[in-house]
């Protein structure tokens, strides 16, 4: 595997941009979410600047923009340590909630709990509020009682075959099917919630079915994440997302997409798991 | 005395609050039928083709291409030019039934490179799934995206660039577009004929929400419902000016579109380049009256077209092919007709 990881980190510093970022796709404008997953999978730190550069107040905010951005939880996965820089953007994140909504009876969800947005003002969703959990209890804010909020937003948004979609498992009275990279994330966000066992489990259980059945790049990097925080090794998963790689080095020419591949990976191979929360 | 007093100025403020309510509603009353006679009047003539297709297996291609011919202008536009082709792709499941079908998509791409485009691109952002790969896969235009060695830009992860909104009705200022969008030559929008359990209907207009970008905006692009549907179609499409649209409504839904509704097998193709146009003919293909879809009467203050009167049908008539879409109940009022419609028709 070592082989094939360093054919995608010489991707990934080949297409890292003048500026330090990284754009989805090489060539374009500078993007927070690529550059935080290269950060992560190894690539040059000086993506680190970048991101430092891109902090309007106290949130991640995208070129030409002032306003807070979602990938504010992955930068301080990303950056790491506890310098002053990640504190204040963890205490942005601990005041940073999505707005509060009466439900009407089509929608089985309770809108009065917060958990993260993707933008100021709206409704909270499965992935950022995900992320933001991730963040959280890998700064030491595990008891806090925004995590603990969180923490039961994702156990509402729960859908009826046991895993997560963006964050709605009913409209009109129908149930809505859950995806496979938005349960990875929801399932990395609970694993250390004890009471969230049974739930986990069957989540665990939809994913190794949906995974398998329609395997993409983004949904087995991510299985492959979740199945390791839990001590499940899945190599023919691993061995499939090996197979999907490109000649370039890359997962379909994506920058966010190939360090996610790198590292679920690096995960596969007993190195480290970037979203395994400690013990 | 004082008392006595008191009750005649009360009598009197009445009399005089309900004569100034009367004038009010008067007025109010006046300036809507105005309003009405005036935008009926005012809308510029539009051109809308309808074809028949009873299945994806028909002569697409070359309905389209005998479409376009409809339209020197868009054909000028489209030589030597760079077209981007936005098709609805929304979900993997149930694919065939809620997306573009990949035949429609495929025909108007050959379509459009026989008219000379030095490029055709096809670009969308779906809405609720990051995973893009599985919705190309699944739905089948992934197969033929690779047949047709055809590029694909996935308008959530496109660089993007901010673009001042002229009519603003949403109060966002600007929005974020993908550069894929903003450089193109001629946008068009490919959607399905579907019913939509927030909009009414899901056309051409509705189609190009796709083209917000997700890695602003998140999955789903949620600010353009807290900041309104109907003023979020209209500030985008400003923005944006497509300039042409394809509905493949050979196969539609009803009921609780644009996922969980029924399929209609409606049979038609329709296009034009006045999107309101066609997004008012292909309503009235599915028995909605346009005028009652707040979107299209808030386009007549930009140029755009809905009156029947006003629109040049090419091929089929509405009536040959009009079928009766089943809408859920909140939007009942769709299948009647305004109540100033009968009334201003006959000014």
């Amino acid at each position: 595997m070592d082989e094939r990881e360093n054919a995608a980190r010489k991707f990934l510093i080949g297409a890292q941009n003048a500026d330090g970022g990284w754009s989805y796709v090489p060539g374009g404008t500078s993007s927070p979410e690529s550059t935080c997953y290269a950060l992560m999978a190894g690539a040059p730190t000086e993506g680190a600047c970048w991101l430092m550069a891109h902090v309007h107040g106290d949130a991640i905010a995208l070129d030409g923009d002032n306003e807070p951005h979602w990938t504010t939880s992955l930068a301080v996965i990303a950056l790491g340590g506890n310098n002053g820089l990640q504190r204040r953007l963890v205490k942005w994140l601990l005041t940073c909630e999505g707005r509060k909504v009466a439900m009407g009876a089509e929608v089985a969800m309770d809108g009065n709990l917060r958990g993260w947005p993707w933008a100021t003002g709206c409704f909270s969703w499965v992935e950022p509020t995900s992320y933001a959990l991730l963040a959280l209890k890998l700064h030491g804010q595990k008891n806090h009682p925004r995590v603990a909020e969180g923490e039961r937003l994702l156990l509402d948004r729960v859908c009826a075959d046991g895993g997560w979609n963006y964050g709605n498992p009913k409209v009109m009275g129908a149930a809505l099917p859950s995806f496979v990279p938005t349960t990875a994330l929801a399932v990395l966000a609970l694993q250390d919630v004890a009471p969230a066992r049974d739930v986990v489990t069957r989540a665990l259980q939809f994913m190794n079915i949906e995974v398998r059945k329609r395997p993409s790049d983004l949904s087995l990097a991510l299985a492959i994440l979740c199945f390791n925080a839990f001590g499940m090794a899945k190599a023919e998963l691993v061995e499939a997302l090996a197979r999907r790689q490109r000649t370039d080095g890359s997962w379909q020419g994506q920058v966010h997409l190939t360090a996610l591949a790198v590292l679920a990976l690096e995960a596969s191979g007993e190195a480290r798991n970037v979203f395994r929360l400690p013990k | 005395m004082s008392s006595d007093c008191q009750n005649n100025k009360y009598r009197f403020s009445r009399r005089k609050f309900l004569r100034l309510a009367s004038l009010a509603a008067g007025g109010v009353g006046v300036g809507m039928v105005a309003e009405h006679w005036l935008l009926r009047n005012r809308q510029p003539a539009a051109g809308v083709t309808i074809y028949k297709a009873e299945s994806y297996g028909a002569a697409l291609e070359r309905l389209i291409r005998e479409g376009l011919q409809n339209y020197p202008r868009v054909l000028e536009r489209v030589r030597g030019g760079r077209v981007l082709l936005k098709p609805n792709l929304i979900e993997y499941y149930d694919a065939w039934r809620v997306n573009t079908h990949p035949s429609v998509v495929m025909a108007a791409m050959d379509a459009f490179r026989a008219a000379g485009a030095r490029e055709v691109i096809v670009a969308e952002g779906p809405g609720h799934q990051r995973d893009t790969e599985l919705l190309l896969e699944e739905s089948g235009l992934g197969e033929v995206l690779r047949s047709e060695k055809a590029k694909f830009v996935d308008l959530n992860l496109d660089s993007i660039h901010p673009v001042t909104l002229t009519t603003n009705y949403t109060r966002l200022g600007r929005m974020f577009f993908p550069a894929a969008v903003l450089g193109a030559d001629l946008i068009v929008s490919l959607p399905k004929l579907k019913t939509h359990h927030w909009a009414g209907a899901t056309l051409s207009l509705k189609n190009m929400f796709g083209t917000v970008p997700g890695v602003k905006y998140g999955w789903p692009k949620n600010v353009l419902h807290w900041h309104g549907i109907h003023e979020s179609i209209v500030d985008i499409n400003m923005a944006l000016k497509p300039g042409f649209a394809i509905v493949d409504g050979i196969e539609g839904m009803e009921g609780d579109g644009p996922l969980r509704g029924e399929t209609v097998q409606s049979g038609v193709i329709i296009m034009g380049d006045d999107l309101t146009a066609v997004d008012a003919t292909a309503a009235r293909v599915m028995g909605l009256y346009p005028e009652r879809i707040a979107y299209l009467t808030m386009m007549l203050a930009h140029g755009g077209t809905v009156n029947e009167g006003r629109i040049r049908q090419f091929g089929e008539t509405v009536l040959n092919v009009r079928r009766d879409f089943r809408v859920i109940d909140r939007f009942s009022f769709l299948k009647q007709p305004s109540p100033w419609r009968d009334f201003v028709r006959g000014l």
